[in-house]
């Protein structure tokens, strides 16, 4: 009885210390959904700085990025900065890991930044994990943010507090982001164990600077190992000759409101259509109320939830979906099928064929409030167009959620699953 | 001070620490202490504190900190044995050190003494304690402590009032 008092007091305190921090409540602000104010005004209102890139290559292919990565650091000359949530080796990544090191033994700075999560990978990577402490011999400035151990259970609710950024920046020329991490279910499986994702490359001093000038004092204040900011030089030349598109960057810290704002103004832009890949959609109210606003505008949204075939997320997922239907959009699930065995961990939104946001932000609870991420929003129709096609054809592979599979799903015994991911997924 | 109580109170200051500004740390720690100048009490419990490190210097570097134990005594009474406050300063700070495999990143070897007034709120009694932390490894936001000894003098009378020793002390600064 004392110990189920103590859970309950845990879990009520932790409930209520996460909702009265959450930033979610921004999505629907007044000067978020203001209609009379364009949205570039709008976002500089909230300092999200606007960038020039250029037209990205998209990889939706783990393996296809691996071998794009290891030609990116098997190019490096100068400095190479990576950030990832979840990053390991294994026998699949080796040729990955063994380039990073040889890169860092012939005198190229290498920064990788790596979750204190990532070294208790629950996924099938579990079962091909090489921590990846092995490459400080190598010289690699490897820095493990947060970490997770014994001791550090003194830091409390601190722990819930992840480094869930996806980037890349080679010697101030090339940068990447998305979604992909940097372990065996990201880019280094040869089976359906590989998730579909994506990840972007393009070139952009503007975002280089931007990403740059807050990495330096960031590393700084995580580690003795310091750096500086004039060791990392930037090429100003990469966009010349290129069409360029604009952009918005948020490079988000935890309670920042900085995604909230940004995806809340975006759906306040809609006009018609919002096409939408969650990954975990664990909304709470707020964000469930931001995108019913939309659709009862007239925007039609388009959700597509992944089939998971981990029975515990799945079963949360499918909790949450009574509360989604709220929302009055065209929420679908992807039928289970052989494809779908590979989980769909791609974040993206796209308005009015218009905008498009990516990078490492999952349209969730976690992802708004406890989490570092990193988005960018480019202002291109040309890749909207591109990245809608690619949502049809996953749209082409799902089934509408009705109501009754909804009650169904709701059910007492889903719910632990439910209040674990949404805190933690 | 019923168990409860103090759990919860823990509790809640766990769930407050992500509101904290970035030097200010608080710390866990198990304590065994020793009166030696007055009733006999040996007694050994949790020992909780804060810390503010407005500072990084490589060598003398200061800390403000305040500590508070809790324990049992040898007849399973809830006692406070110990208040101190005072000042901490790492006397050097080194990365070549034999102890990297206890952390994930890189940790430096920060050995230090600590300067503190003590009251031992059950005797209405004060003394001045001396910390030494010979096991002491840090990183920008953490600090262990391994087996720091500490003795406290009456100084009006001039005689040893107690010693102990900290086992084990795990401070985190906020660095969110």
């Amino acid at each position: 009885m004392r110990q189920f008092r103590l859970v309950s007091i845990i879990i009520i305190s932790m409930i209520l210390l996460g909702t009265s921090c959450s930033s979610t409540h921004h999505m629907i602000a007044p000067e978020v959904v203001a209609a009379d104010i364009p949205l570039g005004e709008k976002l500089s209102s909230f300092q999200i700085p606007t960038v020039r890139v250029s037209y990205p290559d998209v990889y939706y292919d783990g393996i296809a990025w691996k071998d794009r990565l290891i030609e990116l650091v098997e190019g490096a000359e100068d400095y190479l900065v990576t950030s990832a949530f979840l990053a390991s080796s294994s026998e699949e990544l080796e040729a990955l890991y063994s380039a990073l090191a040889m890169k860092a033994e012939s005198g190229v700075r290498v920064y990788f930044v790596v979750d204190g999560a990532g070294s208790f990978d629950m996924t099938e990577t579990r079962y091909h994990l090489i921590p990846l402490k092995f490459l400080r011999e190598s010289g690699v400035h490897l820095l493990e943010f947060n970490p997770l151990s014994g001791a550090r259970l003194v830091s409390g609710l601190n722990l819930l507090y992840r480094d869930h950024r996806k980037f890349l920046i080679i010697d101030g020329k090339q940068i990447a982001l998305g979604g992909m991490n940097l372990n065996y279910i990201s880019i280094g499986a040869e089976n359906e164990q590989l998730q579909r994702d994506s990840m972007y490359e393009f070139n952009s001093p503007e975002l280089c600077n931007l990403i740059l000038d807050y990495f330096v004092p960031w590393w700084n204040e995580q580690t003795w190992d310091e750096i500086a900011r004039e060791d990392f030089s930037v090429d100003t030349t990469t966009l010349d000759g290129k069409k360029t598109y604009q952009g918005w960057y948020v490079n988000q810290e935890p309670g920042s409101a900085q995604i909230s704002k940004l995806v809340g103004s975006l759906l306040s832009e809609a006009d018609h259509s919002v096409q939408v890949l969650p990954f975990l959609p664990f909304m709470d109210e707020e964000m469930i109320e931001a995108f019913r606003m939309a659709q009862e505008r007239g925007v039609e949204i388009q959700m597509i939830i992944p089939f998971d075939r981990r029975a515990t997320n799945r079963k949360g997922i499918e909790y949450m979906t009574k509360d989604l239907l709220d929302m009055g959009i065209d929420l679908r699930i992807e039928r289970e099928s052989a494809e779908t065995q590979r989980l769909l961990h791609e974040k993206l939104i796209i308005v009015d064929e218009r905008y498009v946001m990516i990078g490492s932000t999952n349209i969730n609870y976690r992802s708004m409030n406890l989490a570092y991420e990193n988005s960018l929003v480019i202002d291109s129709p040309e890749l909207a167009q591109q990245l809608k096609l690619h949502f049809e054809q996953l749209y082409e592979k799902t089934i509408p959620i009705t109501e009754e599979m909804a009650d169904r799903w709701h059910t007492l015994r889903n719910w632990p699953r439910f209040i674990t991911a949404f805190f933690g997924g | 001070m019923k168990k409860s109580t103090i759990l919860c109170m823990l509790l809640l200051f766990l769930l407050s620490t992500p509101l904290l500004s970035r030097s200010l740390g608080y710390g866990l720690g198990y304590y065994g202490e020793e009166i030696m100048d007055g009733p006999e009490r040996v007694s050994s419990g949790v020992e909780v504190s804060l810390a503010y490190q407005p500072w990084l210097l490589e060598y003398g570097n200061p800390s403000l900190v305040g500590k508070v134990a809790f324990g049992t005594d040898q007849d399973k009474e809830w006692v406070i044995p110990y208040l101190q406050a005072g000042l901490n300063i790492d006397l050097v700070r080194t990365m070549n050190h034999p102890f990297n495999v206890i952390a994930h990143n890189v940790i430096a070897y920060t050995p230090a003494i600590g300067l503190f007034y003590q009251m031992d709120p059950m005797r209405e009694s004060s003394s001045f304690t001396v910390e030494m932390s010979p096991l002491k490894l840090s990183q920008k936001d953490f600090w262990y402590e391994f087996f720091s000894p500490f003795i406290s003098f009456n100084l009006d009378e001039g005689v040893v009032d107690s010693w102990g020793i900290t086992l084990v002390r795990y401070t985190y600064f906020v660095t969110k």
